[in-house]
């Protein structure tokens, strides 16, 4: 994580903030996205993402802020900036009456000349190929899911930005783009940055995170370190549970929940979870298993409040 | 006051007789004009007709028979446009002089011609005719409906009869405008007119040529049925 | 010029715009037969006042009448035409979603928006070349060729227009009414820009053309004060090139309003548009 800081930052926003009416819905954003993360962005509903990424893709216009990518100003250096930017804005929509190849043909033109020869290769990396010259009205809704994706890979952007890239996919759909996004950034080194409600998804994707709501940053950094920042709860199973309870409530940085047919649920302040296992196994206490309830959902909950609307 | 008032009629009759007198030498003059053809040239100076010069050739035959040849869209006076000795015939009018005069420095007399019968023709007209040549010089025709049509002639001598070189013709018509929504809150105005001058040049006069009947069966537009 | 072909490709991809040009090949052969089944009464009434005081030879009612009639009804089925495209073209991206990748590409709004205007433009222009060609190809077979007599119902007026002047004066007209078709364009378009759905924009402009049309044509002192603001006024200047003599000053006076309503209301669609916040 040290090297983090030789990294060039790719997308940087200071002060991004977006009113509507009397209603902040961004208010005073500052991010940072390096090259190579996948970049979750979290939120309630309402908190302010879609907004976020819209006004770094300039569908809406700031009140106030600024946003840099690749170190430019985004709205001097529009056009070079967006030529290396891809993204898709909650679903990806298309001309209903075009071939999908011909959708791609059109929107990725507009960055700059594509081949056939590139056209193909993206319909082929999201296994559309069969399907590349009829109608996208005759597509499913995973299928533009992924013909989306298509059209964000065509022009090779070094970064993507993802708003609720799952939605709408069945569980196999998801995974496939879950797939996708892994093998974006670690093998063609694209910068990914999402927005998602499905925590557990973000989980397994992201390297760095921000949580946003009511249009205010409330966090931002890596996903583990921001996790590690919380206390996690474990759950135990141990061959003499009395003696292991009384044992346990000994320790300052250990509450435990509950204990009963040999399983022990107890909560344990950050950066003591190596200690844990060792302490108990010192004591001569036979530690059957040992599962950690650290999740994302929980932390996400916590710091959110609960809150699912705005 | 019998004898007054039959010398008076006597008078009167024996004007009217005068005034026939001179139609009847026109006719006399053009009793052997069966049939002309003529090259026409039509001029038109009205503010309502832009149009240029058109051409086209005109077909006569007596008594009332008249075509119009044209390769392209011609139009053509209704009254007064062509020559046709065999109209003003005494029978169908009633013939009264109005005056001696001198026209174009000859000895001229003007006659009005009253239609005797209005259903089968309703216009008058008030002819002024050279007496020492019995050439009607000019035509002024006063048809229903307010419209003042006057034709003055100037003519050549082609074989064996004079016949018109040149017509110009005076038009003083009412406009016709439709009175629709444009005209709406004029209650009450008067219907405009319309003046202009359409000059017609005949030349090329083949007379007596012999013309069937069969060409003279379309005669413009005509109103459907 | 690239946006420009991609907006010109999408917008023929559609069944819809081919309707439009179904529709007035329809109007303009179903008009044309008609006529030629009833000649002789059409041109009988309509030169029924010159017939009193003119007889008229040859072929009068010829193609280039034709075309001159059924142009004379050009700004009442022409800008439904053009609004269903014009209305169409910036709202559908709303409608579809699709502005949603159509923003986010490296072209700047300005060169979209114009691309879009530009095609809408070239379809309005199509739109007309299209009536015009068919009213002539079809007239001329039909009804022959011939001189060209424009009879202005509104006032007692016949203008006589020579065969050899009648191509270049019909295509003078024709350029004069794809001229004035495109503010209907323009307005459609920027009804367009102001809409998320097609709907509005399409009703909105034909309400506006038809309102100033009846409203300009009120024989009542005050709507005559309003006359001279309103381009529908103006949009029947195509006629005056088959008129004698041709009033040019009349014609770019007429062409110039018109104009400076195609810059004004692209220019307010081009700012909208720049500043719009896509929230859809």
């Amino acid at each position: 994580m040290e090297a983090y800081s030789n990294k060039e930052v790719v997308l940087r926003t200071h002060g991004l903030s977006k009113k509507f009416g009397k209603r902040w819905a961004a208010k005073d954003l500052n991010l940072e996205v390096y090259r190579g993360d996948v970049f979750c962005f979290l939120g309630p509903n309402g908190a302010g993402k879609s907004t976020t990424i819209r006004m770094i893709l300039t569908l809406l216009t700031p009140s106030a802020g600024s946003i840099k990518i690749f170190g430019m100003d985004l709205h001097k250096h529009r056009r070079a900036v967006l030529s290396r930017v891809c993204g898709i804005v909650e679903k990806p929509d298309f001309y209903l009456y075009l071939s999908a190849y011909k959708n791609l043909e059109i929107l990725g033109s507009m960055t700059r000349r594509v081949q056939k020869e590139e056209i193909m290769e993206a319909l082929q990396a999201v296994g559309l190929t069969s399907r590349a010259f009829e109608k996208v009205k005759t597509f499913s809704h995973g299928m533009k899911q992924r013909l989306g994706i298509a059209q964000a890979l065509l022009t090779k952007p070094q970064l993507i930005i993802l708003d609720e890239p799952t939605t709408g996919l069945d569980p196999q759909g998801m995974k496939e783009v879950r797939g996708l996004i892994k093998e974006l950034a670690s093998e063609r080194g694209m910068t990914i940055f999402l927005s998602s409600h499905l925590l557990s998804e973000v989980e397994q994707v992201a390297t760095r995170m921000a949580v946003i709501n009511r249009g205010e940053l409330i966090a931002q950094g890596f996903v583990s370190e921001l996790l590690d920042k919380e206390p996690v709860e474990y759950s135990i199973q141990v061959s003499s549970l009395n003696p292991a309870v009384e044992l346990l409530k000994k320790l300052p940085w250990v509450e435990v929940l509950s204990a009963e047919d040999g399983k022990i649920e107890l909560r344990v302040e950050p950066g003591h979870a190596s200690e844990l296992n060792r302490f108990l196994v010192s004591n001569h206490i036979e530690v059957l298993s040992f599962y950690p309830h650290r999740t994302l959902e929980d932390f996400f909950l916590k710091i959110t409040k609960g809150t699912s609307e705005i | 006051m019998a004898g007054v008032l039959f010398l008076i009629s006597t008078g009167w009759i024996q004007a009217q007789e005068d005034a026939s007198r001179y139609l009847d030498l026109i006719e006399k003059k053009y009793s052997a004009l069966k049939d002309y053809v003529v090259d026409v040239n039509v001029h038109f100076d009205i503010e309502a007709l832009k149009a240029p010069d058109l051409q086209a050739e005109l077909y006569y035959k007596a008594p009332d028979k008249m075509k119009v040849d044209s390769k392209r869209i011609f139009f053509f006076p209704q009254e007064g446009g062509y020559f046709n000795p065999s109209l003003f015939k005494k029978k169908a009018f009633d013939v009264r002089l109005v005056e001696h005069l001198i026209y174009d420095g000859r000895k001229a007399v003007k006659l009005k011609l009253t239609p005797m019968d209005t259903n089968t023709y309703d216009k008058s007209f008030v002819l002024t005719i050279d007496t020492d040549r019995n050439l009607i010089r000019e035509i002024k025709i006063s048809p229903s409906e307010g419209r003042e049509v006057k034709a003055a002639l100037d003519y050549g001598r082609f074989g064996d009869f004079e016949l018109p070189t040149h017509i110009d013709l005076q038009l003083d018509i009412p406009s016709g405008e439709p009175t629709g929504m444009k005209e709406f809150t004029q209650f009450g105005q008067k219907t405009k007119r319309i003046t202009g001058k359409v000059e017609i040049t005949y030349s090329n006069y083949r007379i007596n040529v012999g013309l069937s009947d069969d060409i003279f069966r379309e005669k413009g537009l005509k109103k459907p049925e | 010029m690239k946006l420009f072909w991609f907006e010109t490709y999408k917008i023929f991809s559609r069944w819809r715009t081919y309707i439009s040009f179904g529709f007035i090949a329809l109007i303009v052969i179903m008009t044309e037969v008609v006529m030629k089944l009833s000649a002789h009464e059409i041109l009988y009434r309509m030169m029924r006042s010159f017939q009193k005081d003119f007889l008229i030879f040859g072929n009068v009612l010829n193609g280039w009448f034709i075309t001159a009639f059924i142009m004379n009804s050009l700004h009442i089925h022409i800008p439904f035409f053009i609004t269903l495209v014009a209305g169409d073209i910036v709202s559908n991206e709303a409608t579809s979603g699709t502005v949603r990748l159509l923003l986010i590409r490296p072209p700047s709004r300005s060169k979209i928006i114009t691309a879009k205007y530009l095609t809408t433009l070239f379809y309005t222009t199509g739109l007309v070349i299209f009536l015009g060609l068919i009213c002539i190809t079809l007239g001329l077979l039909l009804f022959g060729n011939g001189d060209l007599i424009m009879n202005y119902q509104t006032k007692f007026r016949l203008v006589f227009i020579p065969e050899a002047e009648v191509p270049l004066r019909m295509l003078l007209a024709f350029t004069a009414a794809v001229w004035s078709m495109t503010v209907v364009a323009s307005l459609a378009f920027l009804f367009s820009t102001l809409a998320e759905n097609s709907i509005g924009p399409i009703i909105g402009t034909m309400a506006v053309v038809i309102v100033f049309l009846v409203v300009g044509n009120f024989p009542f002192d005050f709507f005559r004060m309003l006359s001279p603001y309103l381009f529908t006024t103006y949009m029947v200047f195509w006629q005056r090139f088959l008129d004698d003599p041709i009033p040019w000053q009349e014609i770019a006076k007429s062409a110039v309003i018109l104009g400076l309503h195609n810059i004004g209301l692209f220019l307010i669609a081009f700012i909208v548009f720049n500043r719009k916040d896509i929230t859809s």
